[in-house]
Protein backbone atom coordinates (compact mmCIF):
# COMPACT_ATOMS: atom_id res chain seq x y z
CA UNK A 1 0.00 0.00 0.00
CA UNK A 2 3.02 2.54 0.94
CA UNK A 3 4.65 1.41 -1.83
CA UNK A 4 2.16 2.42 -4.15
CA UNK A 5 1.67 5.96 -2.70
CA UNK A 6 5.44 6.39 -3.55
CA UNK A 7 5.30 5.07 -7.00
CA UNK A 8 6.18 8.01 -9.57
CA UNK A 9 2.84 9.07 -11.22
CA UNK A 10 4.04 12.28 -13.04
CA UNK A 11 6.35 14.99 -13.65
CA UNK A 12 6.49 18.57 -12.21
CA UNK A 13 7.98 20.98 -15.20
CA UNK A 14 10.06 24.53 -14.55
CA UNK A 15 6.41 25.93 -15.31
CA UNK A 16 5.06 24.46 -12.44
CA UNK A 17 8.12 24.58 -9.87
CA UNK A 18 8.38 28.13 -10.45
CA UNK A 19 4.04 28.53 -9.90
CA UNK A 20 4.98 27.49 -7.00
CA UNK A 21 8.00 29.34 -6.04
CA UNK A 22 5.50 32.20 -6.81
CA UNK A 23 2.83 31.08 -4.55
CA UNK A 24 5.39 31.18 -1.48
CA UNK A 25 5.47 34.87 -1.15
CA UNK A 26 1.16 35.00 -1.27
CA UNK A 27 0.34 32.74 1.05
CA UNK A 28 3.02 34.04 3.52
CA UNK A 29 1.00 37.48 3.21
CA UNK A 30 -2.29 35.76 3.76
CA UNK A 31 -1.15 34.36 6.81
CA UNK A 32 0.58 37.54 8.19
CA UNK A 33 -2.08 39.69 7.61
CA UNK A 34 -4.49 37.35 8.90
CA UNK A 35 -2.45 37.21 12.28
CA UNK A 36 -2.42 40.85 12.38
CA UNK A 37 -6.11 40.77 12.17
CA UNK A 38 -6.32 38.23 15.19
CA UNK A 39 -4.08 40.48 17.13
CA UNK A 40 -6.31 43.64 17.13
CA UNK A 41 -9.60 41.08 16.92
CA UNK A 42 -7.97 39.84 20.36
CA UNK A 43 -7.24 43.85 21.83
CA UNK A 44 -11.20 44.55 21.08
CA UNK A 45 -11.89 41.31 22.62
CA UNK A 46 -9.99 42.35 25.97
CA UNK A 47 -11.49 46.60 25.77
CA UNK A 48 -14.41 44.54 25.46
CA UNK A 49 -14.53 42.36 28.11
CA UNK A 50 -12.58 44.13 30.47
CA UNK A 51 -13.97 47.77 29.90
CA UNK A 52 -17.27 47.15 28.36
CA UNK A 53 -19.44 50.04 26.80
CA UNK A 54 -23.02 50.60 28.35
CA UNK A 55 -25.54 49.93 26.39
CA UNK A 56 -27.88 53.50 25.94
CA UNK A 57 -31.38 51.50 24.97
CA UNK A 58 -33.99 51.99 27.68
CA UNK A 59 -36.24 50.39 25.02
CA UNK A 60 -34.47 47.11 25.09
CA UNK A 61 -34.71 44.30 27.60
CA UNK A 62 -31.73 43.99 30.38
CA UNK A 63 -31.89 40.10 28.84
CA UNK A 64 -31.73 41.37 25.32
CA UNK A 65 -28.56 43.25 25.78
CA UNK A 66 -26.80 40.52 27.60
CA UNK A 67 -27.54 38.20 24.97
CA UNK A 68 -25.98 40.99 22.72
CA UNK A 69 -22.85 41.62 24.68
CA UNK A 70 -22.02 37.46 25.24
CA UNK A 71 -22.76 36.84 21.58
CA UNK A 72 -20.55 39.50 20.17
CA UNK A 73 -17.80 37.94 23.03
CA UNK A 74 -18.59 34.19 21.65
CA UNK A 75 -18.22 35.99 17.64
CA UNK A 76 -14.82 37.75 18.94
CA UNK A 77 -13.15 33.99 20.34
CA UNK A 78 -14.40 32.67 16.82
CA UNK A 79 -12.80 35.00 15.10
CA UNK A 80 -9.74 34.53 16.50
CA UNK A 81 -9.43 30.97 16.23
CA UNK A 82 -10.68 30.44 12.92
CA UNK A 83 -8.15 33.41 12.12
CA UNK A 84 -5.21 31.66 13.63
CA UNK A 85 -5.91 28.78 12.19
CA UNK A 86 -6.65 30.18 8.67
CA UNK A 87 -3.21 31.68 9.15
CA UNK A 88 -1.44 28.60 10.63
CA UNK A 89 -2.51 26.72 7.54
CA UNK A 90 -1.38 29.27 5.22
CA UNK A 91 1.83 29.53 6.67
CA UNK A 92 2.11 26.08 6.61
CA UNK A 93 1.94 25.52 2.95
CA UNK A 94 4.50 28.51 2.32
CA UNK A 95 6.57 26.90 4.53
CA UNK A 96 6.67 23.47 2.72
CA UNK A 97 6.61 24.77 0.08
CA UNK A 98 10.13 26.38 0.79
CA UNK A 99 11.30 22.84 2.28
CA UNK A 100 9.96 21.14 -1.16
CA UNK A 101 12.09 23.98 -3.78
CA UNK A 102 15.36 23.53 -1.45
CA UNK A 103 15.28 19.83 -1.14
CA UNK A 104 13.39 19.34 -4.66
CA UNK A 105 12.38 15.77 -3.33
CA UNK A 106 8.95 14.35 -3.67
CA UNK A 107 8.35 13.19 -0.02
CA UNK A 108 8.56 17.49 0.19
CA UNK A 109 6.37 17.78 -2.45
CA UNK A 110 3.84 15.46 -0.91
CA UNK A 111 3.82 17.53 2.22
CA UNK A 112 3.58 21.03 0.75
CA UNK A 113 0.40 19.87 -1.58
CA UNK A 114 -1.05 18.26 1.99
CA UNK A 115 -0.63 21.06 3.36
CA UNK A 116 -2.24 23.39 0.61
CA UNK A 117 -5.21 20.38 0.59
CA UNK A 118 -5.60 21.32 4.48
CA UNK A 119 -5.97 24.95 3.94
CA UNK A 120 -8.78 24.70 0.97
CA UNK A 121 -10.94 21.40 3.13
CA UNK A 122 -10.65 24.38 5.78
CA UNK A 123 -11.93 27.56 3.68
CA UNK A 124 -14.91 24.62 2.40
CA UNK A 125 -15.35 23.53 6.24
CA UNK A 126 -15.34 27.82 7.20
CA UNK A 127 -17.68 28.22 4.23
CA UNK A 128 -20.21 25.54 5.57
CA UNK A 129 -19.67 27.21 8.83
CA UNK A 130 -19.92 31.09 7.92
CA UNK A 131 -23.29 30.09 6.10
CA UNK A 132 -24.50 28.17 9.02
CA UNK A 133 -24.27 30.72 11.22
CA UNK A 134 -25.22 33.82 8.39
CA UNK A 135 -29.11 31.73 8.31
CA UNK A 136 -28.82 31.24 12.07
CA UNK A 137 -28.32 35.13 13.37
CA UNK A 138 -31.00 35.81 10.22
CA UNK A 139 -33.71 33.56 12.36
CA UNK A 140 -32.53 35.17 15.53
CA UNK A 141 -32.71 38.54 14.09
CA UNK A 142 -36.19 38.13 13.18
CA UNK A 143 -36.82 36.35 16.65
CA UNK A 144 -35.22 39.46 18.51
CA UNK A 145 -37.72 41.18 16.39
CA UNK A 146 -40.26 39.59 17.56
CA UNK A 147 -39.34 39.61 21.31
CA UNK A 148 -38.64 43.60 20.97
CA UNK A 149 -42.31 43.85 19.40
CA UNK A 150 -44.11 42.18 22.17
CA UNK A 151 -42.09 44.39 24.79
CA UNK A 152 -42.91 47.35 23.04
CA UNK A 153 -39.39 48.66 22.51
CA UNK A 154 -40.30 48.49 18.90
CA UNK A 155 -42.01 50.28 16.14
CA UNK A 156 -41.78 49.23 12.76
CA UNK B 1 8.26 -1.69 -5.92
CA UNK B 2 11.28 0.54 -4.43
CA UNK B 3 10.70 3.61 -3.01
CA UNK B 4 11.59 6.28 -5.03
CA UNK B 5 12.73 10.17 -5.03
CA UNK B 6 14.04 12.74 -7.56
CA UNK B 7 17.43 13.62 -7.83
CA UNK B 8 18.45 16.65 -6.03
CA UNK B 9 20.65 17.65 -8.73
CA UNK B 10 17.52 18.58 -10.85
CA UNK B 11 15.86 21.61 -10.21
CA UNK B 12 14.03 21.47 -13.90
CA UNK B 13 11.82 18.67 -13.02
CA UNK B 14 10.30 17.06 -9.53
CA UNK B 15 8.79 13.81 -9.38
CA UNK B 16 4.83 13.58 -8.32
CA UNK B 17 4.01 10.54 -6.21
CA UNK B 18 0.60 8.79 -6.30
CA UNK B 19 0.61 9.91 -2.70
CA UNK B 20 0.78 13.99 -3.99
CA UNK B 21 -1.43 13.37 -6.71
CA UNK B 22 -4.45 12.16 -4.17
CA UNK B 23 -3.78 15.21 -2.56
CA UNK B 24 -3.98 17.09 -5.22
CA UNK B 25 -7.10 15.67 -6.64
CA UNK B 26 -8.75 15.55 -2.81
CA UNK B 27 -8.71 19.64 -3.44
CA UNK B 28 -10.74 19.58 -5.90
CA UNK B 29 -13.98 18.79 -3.92
CA UNK B 30 -13.37 21.95 -2.03
CA UNK B 31 -12.18 24.12 -4.82
CA UNK B 32 -15.39 23.47 -6.34
CA UNK B 33 -17.52 23.56 -3.52
CA UNK B 34 -15.85 27.16 -2.85
CA UNK B 35 -16.37 28.49 -6.55
CA UNK B 36 -19.84 27.36 -6.56
CA UNK B 37 -20.60 29.58 -3.25
CA UNK B 38 -18.92 32.21 -4.96
CA UNK B 39 -21.57 31.95 -8.01
CA UNK B 40 -24.80 32.23 -5.35
CA UNK B 41 -22.94 35.21 -3.10
CA UNK B 42 -22.80 36.97 -7.04
CA UNK B 43 -26.10 36.36 -7.55
CA UNK B 44 -26.87 38.08 -4.37
CA UNK B 45 -24.57 40.73 -4.77
CA UNK B 46 -26.34 41.35 -7.99
CA UNK B 47 -29.96 41.33 -6.40
CA UNK B 48 -28.13 43.57 -3.85
CA UNK B 49 -27.03 46.13 -6.29
CA UNK B 50 -30.23 46.52 -8.05
CA UNK B 51 -32.03 46.65 -5.08
CA UNK B 52 -29.05 49.65 -3.98
CA UNK B 53 -29.98 51.14 -6.85
CA UNK B 54 -34.05 51.64 -6.94
CA UNK B 55 -32.98 53.07 -2.95
CA UNK B 56 -30.00 55.52 -4.93
CA UNK B 57 -32.78 57.64 -5.89
CA UNK B 58 -34.64 58.40 -2.20
CA UNK B 59 -31.66 57.25 0.11
CA UNK B 60 -29.05 59.92 -0.80
CA UNK B 61 -25.62 58.89 0.34
CA UNK B 62 -26.87 55.11 1.82
CA UNK B 63 -27.90 54.50 -1.51
CA UNK B 64 -24.86 55.11 -2.73
CA UNK B 65 -23.04 53.44 -0.45
CA UNK B 66 -25.03 50.35 -0.75
CA UNK B 67 -24.26 50.46 -4.99
CA UNK B 68 -20.27 50.88 -4.22
CA UNK B 69 -20.68 47.85 -1.83
CA UNK B 70 -22.67 45.23 -3.49
CA UNK B 71 -20.65 46.35 -7.22
CA UNK B 72 -17.35 45.70 -5.09
CA UNK B 73 -18.78 42.38 -4.16
CA UNK B 74 -20.19 41.14 -7.11
CA UNK B 75 -16.83 42.09 -8.70
CA UNK B 76 -14.80 40.14 -6.33
CA UNK B 77 -17.53 37.19 -5.80
CA UNK B 78 -17.33 36.93 -10.05
CA UNK B 79 -13.55 36.73 -10.27
CA UNK B 80 -13.39 34.17 -6.89
CA UNK B 81 -15.61 32.09 -9.06
CA UNK B 82 -13.29 32.42 -11.74
CA UNK B 83 -10.13 31.59 -10.27
CA UNK B 84 -12.04 28.30 -7.77
CA UNK B 85 -13.68 26.72 -10.54
CA UNK B 86 -10.47 27.48 -13.12
CA UNK B 87 -8.71 25.53 -10.36
CA UNK B 88 -11.22 23.02 -9.99
CA UNK B 89 -11.13 22.21 -13.63
CA UNK B 90 -7.94 21.91 -14.40
CA UNK B 91 -7.70 19.32 -11.19
CA UNK B 92 -10.20 17.76 -13.23
CA UNK B 93 -7.91 17.31 -16.11
CA UNK B 94 -5.44 15.09 -13.89
CA UNK B 95 -7.81 12.35 -14.48
CA UNK B 96 -8.35 13.08 -17.86
CA UNK B 97 -5.20 13.98 -19.77
CA UNK B 98 -3.74 9.98 -20.27
CA UNK B 99 -0.50 10.65 -21.85
CA UNK B 100 -0.14 14.85 -21.13
CA UNK B 101 -0.76 14.53 -17.48
CA UNK B 102 3.01 16.60 -16.86
CA UNK B 103 1.24 19.56 -18.32
CA UNK B 104 -2.03 19.24 -16.59
CA UNK B 105 -0.20 19.01 -13.34
CA UNK B 106 1.77 22.32 -14.01
CA UNK B 107 -1.34 23.95 -15.55
CA UNK B 108 -2.89 22.90 -12.07
CA UNK B 109 -0.06 24.59 -10.03
CA UNK B 110 0.07 27.87 -12.35
CA UNK B 111 -4.27 28.27 -11.31
CA UNK B 112 -3.49 27.23 -7.84
CA UNK B 113 -0.70 30.11 -7.71
CA UNK B 114 -3.29 32.36 -9.70
CA UNK B 115 -5.92 31.85 -6.86
CA UNK B 116 -3.42 32.61 -3.82
CA UNK B 117 -2.41 35.41 -5.59
CA UNK B 118 -6.10 36.84 -6.15
CA UNK B 119 -6.68 35.94 -2.41
CA UNK B 120 -3.98 38.30 -1.42
CA UNK B 121 -4.59 40.72 -3.66
CA UNK B 122 -8.38 40.72 -2.52
CA UNK B 123 -6.93 40.77 1.41
CA UNK B 124 -4.80 44.02 0.34
CA UNK B 125 -7.62 45.57 -1.56
CA UNK B 126 -10.51 45.17 1.40
CA UNK B 127 -7.74 46.64 4.06
CA UNK B 128 -7.41 49.55 1.90
CA UNK B 129 -11.18 50.17 1.31
CA UNK B 130 -12.27 49.72 4.71
CA UNK B 131 -9.45 52.13 5.75
CA UNK B 132 -10.85 54.09 3.03
CA UNK B 133 -14.43 54.20 4.23
CA UNK B 134 -13.28 54.44 7.45
CA UNK B 135 -12.01 57.70 6.95
CA UNK B 136 -14.20 59.13 4.11
CA UNK B 137 -17.33 57.86 5.34
CA UNK B 138 -17.60 60.10 8.42
CA UNK B 139 -16.28 63.20 6.59
CA UNK B 140 -18.93 62.65 3.40
CA UNK B 141 -21.54 61.88 6.35
CA UNK B 142 -21.01 65.43 7.84
CA UNK B 143 -21.17 67.51 4.47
Amino acid sequence: MEEAEKAIMAKIGPRGISAMRRTRPWALLISIIVLIGVAINLVDLFVRVLAPMPIVAPDVPQKMVSVIITTSIVFGIAGIVVGSLGAWFALQYGRRIKVCLDTMSSQTLEDALRAQRHFWTFQGVMMIVGIVVAISAFVGMVVMGVVMMQHGGYSP
Amino acid sequence: MSTQFSDPCREDSLEVTQAAMDALKKTRGWVKFLGIVSIVMACFAALMLLIGAVALATKGLAGVVMVIEAAVILAAAVLYAIYWLGYSTSLKRLDDSGASIDEALDEALVRQHRLWMYQGILLVVVIVLAVAAAILLPLLAGL
